[in-house]
């Protein structure tokens, strides 16, 4: 029971991107496409799922006065290994996504949950927290990236939606920064606005 | 000093572990990654020089020239010649470079394949990151560097520079980089000697 | 979250002022109606429109986000909405397609003032934003296609164009169909293109090509800089925003809002003085040779100097606060001019300095009566 609890809690409950507003970067940087939504939501949830399992495995041997540098090695191996491995087999989606690889490394998603769930969880637990926190982020990257590549080129998925007529004259800020920004804000408020009828309801 | 020394072999544990990972790993990727690289550079070349010897297939053959200036030195980048051939004939048909300009935020690389008398067969861009919508619409030729096909480098010049070709609607400097980046290149090959309707293979090993 | 009506409670003293906010509003609609009149007149009746689109467009976003709010739906008519819709559309090139002014108004009005709390709390200028955001939109609808002034109405071949100079000057010009359709500071950009590209000429050893460039950008530049020019642009016969060019109907509005005691003069003189100053010292080819006057009447410094950089909500309200105000935002517009890539750096400079308002305030906040200076 607890184990699906703490699958689901990633997705909306404590969605890390809406409700914990963590892994800022990466977020607004790499939605400019779902598939580039999708691709970084894949590499991160990997990276995550491994972290996880690593720390929480290695929780009672790893002495808690180098835990983060502990940490830190091992988030760095896997997305160093996830860079390579995506450059020799999808040279095209890595090149899309360009620096951001390696910046998962310094996403506070993956070592906060390191520090605050893997390192005191069993191992089951810990997998299905990244699991769960995975979806979340790749959940609330794609919708993120499904407005901006609507409105900022017409494209859902690289199909053209919205017609030949947008495209030649698209909402051109959405797929740049400030544009991230804003959208952002709007959905935050969104979220926000659900939970305080939530919370009026209860 | 017993717990220090337990901490440092922990650290150095794992740092050992993740070390032997990523070599494991890099071992098996490095190839395809150079075989990747190779591939599309090659697929790129291709594709730009086409029109050379259309319905052949090419051969590319890095040239090194001797008395050659490099233009992209700002750039941090050097011009680095491909001569193209129809195999098993080894005599050029023309050449391909890649010309580097600094645009409005990234330096733009453009692939060109000149004919030997250097006249401009072909040209793509490989990488920009000009700003999307605007400069980055580089990419698509009919904005901008489709215009290029059949010219030589006197006259790749944008229209407010005093040239003949009219720069990309809101976004003057990054059709201006391009268009200087590829005549700078043809002027270099040419001080070189390398474009000659003649026979003599000038300047090459 | 129903509002509740509450007494208005503050520290004596008070002044009684006979200001309401809606008093000022209509004062400054009325100052911007003369701009208006000289925009309909050079760009024909679609001006009208789109003015009138924008304005229409502020008032509904506002009454829609109030409504959803659940504020007063009064404060829709309080007239700041017309009048950050009118000023969007003074910033927009007359041909624009109706649906940019809608969208860049309903922008303004809902992120940039709504979502911040309504008039008196949004940080920056909600028009300038708007225009902020068409910009990164619609780069291209916002920049070009400028229109000839009066060629809605004439037949005939426009003989001053967009660019301000007029046409016997043009004849003067080498090559002077490569500054066709541009507007005046586009023009004075170009120029400054032109002698880069001599120089560059000059270190490659091609001085020939250097000296024709040279000539090229002087000759411009003394057309820019001659009577002619001047006068086209005071009256506003040149290319550029609806209600920018207009420079004399602009400072018509200006005289009414100062004898109204809506406009206070510190941060308009400050910020055009420091546009004319560096316009000399940095504005033309070198150093200490610039033309202030052209600098100060061409372009938006004029409209944003009466009507954006004197905004009330977003400027600061120290004496000494709005003269650093008007020099930061005038040394930026001529910074963005000389070095940026755009030509008009008006709107940005305001923005800019829009955000750093509380830091001015702060700093320049007068001692309390009786406050002993620390560490004085």
């Amino acid at each position: 029971m607890s184990l699906i609890k703490d699958f689901t809690k990633g997705i909306y409950r404590e969605n890390p991107v809406f409700r914990l507003v963590l892994g800022m970067c990466p977020f607004l940087a790499v939605t400019t496409s779902v598939e580039n939504a999708l691709g970084m939501g894949a590499a991160a949830t990997f990276v995550l799922i491994c972290s996880n399992f690593l720390v929480s495995l290695f929780r009672n041997i790893i002495p808690s006065k180098v835990r983060i540098p502990c940490y830190i090695v091992i988030i760095a191996t896997f997305v160093t290994l996830v860079d390579m491995v995506m450059n020799a087999y999808l040279p095209d989606l890595h090149r899309s996504l360009g620096i951001f690889i390696p910046l998962i490394v310094v996403n506070c998603i993956i070592l906060g949950r390191a520090e605050g769930f893997a390192n005191r969880h069993p191992v089951l637990n810990s997998i299905a927290d990244a699991v769960g926190m995975g979806i979340g982020f790749t959940l609330a990257m794609v919708i993120l990236a499904s407005f901006r590549e609507l409105l900022g080129n017409g494209t859902l998925l690289n199909i053209n939606v919205l017609g030949s007529a947008y495209q030649n004259q698209p909402l051109l800020i959405a797929i740049l920064a400030p544009g991230a920004f804003i959208l952002l804000s709007f959905i935050l408020g969104f979220f926000n606005i659900l939970e305080k009828r939530k919370g009026g309801r209860q | 000093m017993a717990d220090m020394l337990k901490i440092g072999l922990v650290l150095m544990l794992v740092a050992l572990i993740a070390a032997v990972a990523l070599g494991f790993v890099n071992s098996r990727t490095a190839p395809m990654i150079a075989i990747q690289k190779e591939l599309a550079k090659q697929n790129a070349m291709t594709e730009v020089a086409a029109g050379l010897s259309p319905g052949d297939s090419l051969a590319f053959d890095s040239l090194s020239v001797t008395s050659l200036e490099n233009p992209y030195a700002s750039c941090d980048n050097t011009l680095n010649i491909v001569r193209v051939s129809v195999p098993p004939d080894t005599s050029r048909i023309g050449y391909v470079f890649i010309a580097f300009g600094k645009g409005y935020s990234s330096t733009v690389q453009t692939m060109v394949a000149v004919e030997i008398e250097g006249v401009i067969s072909n040209t793509m861009i490989l990488y920009q990151q000009e700003t999307p919508g605007l400069g980055a619409n580089i990419v698509n030729p009919a904005k901008l560097i489709s215009k290029f096909n059949g010219l030589i480098a006197s006259q790749c010049l944008l229209s407010k520079d005093g040239g003949g070709i009219d720069a990309m609607t809101g976004c003057t400097i990054t059709s201006r980089t391009v268009t200087n980046s590829i005549r700078t290149g043809l002027e270099a090959m040419s001080e070189a000697g390398l474009f000659d309707s003649g026979d003599t293979e000038g300047g090459m090993q | 979250m129903a509002q509740t009506r509450r007494f208005e409670l503050a520290m004596s003293p008070h002044v009684g002022a006979n200001q309401t906010t809606r008093k000022i509003m209509f004062d400054v609609v009325i100052a911007l109606l003369p701009a208006l009149a000289a925009a309909t007149w050079f760009f024909g009746p679609r001006a009208l429109l789109i003015v009138f689109l924008s304005a229409a467009t502020a008032v509904v976003a506002e009454f829609l986000c109030l409504k959803f709010m659940k504020r007063p739906v009064s404060f829709a008519l309080d007239g700041s909405a017309i009048v950050t819709g009118m000023l969007l559309a003074y910033n927009l090139p007359s041909g624009v397609p109706i649906w940019l002014p809608v969208i860049g108004t309903a922008f303004a009005i809902v992120v940039g003032k709504q979502a911040f709390g309504g008039l008196g709390h949004n940080i920056v200028n909600p028009a300038l934003l708007g225009r902020a955001f068409l910009m990164a939109s619609f780069p291209i609808l916002m920049t070009a296609g400028w229109a000839a002034p009066e060629a809605w109405n004439s037949s005939e071949d426009i003989s001053w164009g967009t660019s301000g100079i007029a046409m016997e000057e043009m004849s003067t010009i080498p090559m002077a169909d490569a500054i066709s359709g541009a507007t005046p500071l586009n023009v004075l950009k170009q120029t400054f293109d032109l002698d880069a590209s001599a120089a560059n000429a000059r270190n490659e050893g091609n001085t020939t090509e250097a000296q024709s460039l040279e000539e090229r950008a002087d000759g411009i530049r003394s057309a820019l800089s001659c009577n002619s020019t001047y006068m086209n642009l005071l009256i506003g016969r040149s290319g550029g925003c609806l209600g920018e060019t207009s420079v004399i109907l602009l400072l018509v509005g200006a005289i009414y809002l100062v004898m109204r005691g809506v406009l206070e003069l510190r941060l308009p003189v400050s910020y055009l003085g420091t546009v004319a100053v560096l316009a000399w010292v940095f504005g033309g080819s070198g150093w200490f040779n610039g033309d202030p006057l052209f600098h100060v009447l061409a372009g938006g410094v004029i409209l944003g100097g009466i009507f954006m950089v004197s905004d009330m909500v977003t400027t600061p309200v120290t004496p000494k606060g709005r003269i650093i105000f008007g020099i930061g935002a005038g040394l930026l517009t001529m910074v963005i001019r000389r070095w940026g890539g755009y030509p008009e750096g008006c709107s940005y400079s305001i923005l800019l300095m829009n955000l750093v308002t509380p830091l001015i305030d702060k700093l320049t906040l007068p001692r309390v009566f009786g406050e002993v200076k620390k560490n004085g």
